[in-house]
């Protein structure tokens, strides 16, 4: 009965998320439409989705799509594991945990975008500097999380695992891991946030291909309606993105708690 | 004593990860520590350099205030009633996730190039942690507080002196901490793209003629600013949370 009364709920909820967002696109169809947005600000959604059409059949779209999202997939991979290994070891170590943390906990302050020119300089204008830019961005929030999810496992289950006489691996797998899951989940939540910011954020500054840098190119062009289109493909990507993590996050702790 | 030896080897690590770096990439790249140093005390005393710092203070200051009251107003509007909360949370979570900086033509084109419009991308930066946090502490009073405050017959605006705002001031200062720092980073990256003052727009200046000192200068006066306001309030807050979790296991004691 009430999970019944749960997922009824769920699906009013993702009904009335659905026409919020929708409302707010048809204002401001209806604002530019009107002429109160002039058209050199802001272009009607729709002319940016027309746009957007008529730019995927283009091969420009699809190549700076494929640039940007390898740079972001490798960053990505490459924050969270070695995000979740750094994380790990200093949960192990308590006292460099404790020097670094108030560079771990201002890091966000910092503004690391200001260092792209010098990757350019060590790396060259490729590929790696925009990785290096997007896990620079994403490291730091994995290792945090892991740290979060490490330290907020009960004490309980610590003892469960020492009166069972749990092995190293064994204790990791049926203790550690589960415990912490859903901290490590906002952790990757936020490292793909993370790594698409800096990708992209690099790609806008300064680079020959990507999807930022269209944005930019079309920006110093005047190309308006361009512009709006890659920005509304930033938009539907980042969109699809956060559906699907949610997704998966939702599965895989729905079966926790059902297991 | 403890915590001053941990600030000493926190110092010495970067110092020396730093000068590290240094010696394999050479002064094309990169200052050195103690150059930058020698460098960043010099520019503290220069008249165009104590300009931008204030234009960047100005606006700064300007974007804390606006993300912090419009961040409070906006978590509570949405946080009273449980709905609205989950109807947005997700929602501002994706926006969060979007990378605003390739936004900032449309920022330009609203604002225009000044004051303007470096405060709206601090505020866009800023305002959503604010908003999650001041949501998320407001639906997580304990139930029982508000049943007390039922008990004692207390008035809206008692409940809300005595009950409510004693209840969610923790969490609510734990984003604004965190709003602080992502206004300082929007408020700079605004500077570097739609700017002609402060020490973002020197940033950007100097990256245009790769002058290295400059950079690292202006990074290091902003880290050491970053790295220092956020533990004092990072230690506000711990007083505060402190505080807080002593509350709530006086009142198990009691009704437990």
């Amino acid at each position: 009965m009430s999970s019944s009364r749960k997922s009824n709920y769920r699906r009013r909820l993702f009904v009335l998320r659905f026409l919020v967002v929708a409302g707010a696109v048809l204002l401001i169809e209806a604002l530019c439409r009107w002429g109160v947005i002039s058209p050199r600000v802001l272009v009607p959604p729709s002319v940016m989705a027309a746009e957007l059409l008529h730019l995927t059949r283009t091969d420009t779209l699809w190549n700076a799509l494929g640039h940007s999202a390898s740079a972001i997939a490798s960053a990505f991979v490459l924050a969270v594991l070695s995000g979740f290994l750094l994380g790990v070891l200093l949960f192990r170590f308590k006292r460099i945990q404790r020097v670094l943390s108030p560079l771990l906990t201002s890091y966000y302050a910092i503004p690391t975008f200001a260092f792209y020119p010098l990757f350019i300089y060590l790396f060259g204008l490729n590929n790696i500097p925009l990785i290096l830019m997007g896990y620079i961005f994403a490291v730091v929030a994995m290792i945090i999380s892991t740290i979060n999810g490490l330290n907020r496992i009960p004490q309980v289950f610590h003892m469960v695992a020492a009166v069972q006489r749990l092995t190293r691996f064994q204790r990791i797998y049926f203790i550690l891991l589960p415990a912490a899951l859903p901290y490590f989940f906002s952790g990757i939540k936020l490292a793909l946030a993370y790594s698409f910011i800096g990708v992209l954020a690099g790609e806008f500054i300064m680079a020959s291909h990507g999807i930022g840098f269209q944005i930019a190119n079309a920006y110093t062009d005047f190309a308006t309606r361009k512009m709006y289109a890659y920005m509304l493909l930033v938009l539907i990507l980042v969109a699809i993105l956060s559906i699907a993590i949610n997704f998966l996050q939702s599965r895989l702790l729905h079966r926790q708690a059902a297991g | 004593m403890n915590r001053l030896l941990d600030w000493c080897y926190l110092i010495a690590a970067i110092g020396i990860g730093w000068e590290l770096i240094y010696l394999y990439v050479g002064s094309t790249g990169l200052t050195s520590p103690l150059t930058t140093l020698a460098l960043a005390y010099h520019a503290l005393g220069e008249r165009s350099f104590q300009q931008d710092a204030l234009a960047t203070g100005t606006a700064f200051v300007y974007s804390v205030g606006l993300s912090v009251i419009l961040g409070v107003a906006l978590g509570c509007l949405l946080g009273v009633r449980q709905l609205p909360g989950d109807i947005f949370e997700p929602l501002l979570q994706s926006v969060y996730s979007v990378p605003k900086l390739t936004f900032y033509p449309l920022i330009l084109l609203i604002f225009g190039l000044g004051l303007s419009s470096k405060v709206a991308f601090g505020v866009i930066h800023g305002v959503i942690p604010v908003t999650i946090f001041t949501l998320n502490a407001i639906r997580n009073i304990n139930p029982i507080y508000l049943k007390v405050a039922a008990v004692h017959r207390l008035n809206v605006r008692q409940q809300l002196i005595h009950v409510v705002i004693p209840a969610t001031i923790p969490e609510v200062f734990t984003g604004v901490r965190v709003g602080f720092c992502l206004t300082l980073l929007g408020v700079i990256i605004g500077e570097m793209f739609a700017s002609q003052h402060g020490l973002g727009f020197r940033i950007m200046n100097a990256i245009d003629v790769n002058n290295v000192g400059t950079i690292m200068t202006v990074i290091l006066v902003l880290f050491i600013f970053a790295i220092v306001s956020n533990s004092l309030l990072m230690l506000i807050e711990n007083r505060l949370h402190r505080s807080a979790s002593s509350a709530p296991a006086a009142s198990k004691l009691v009704y437990g």
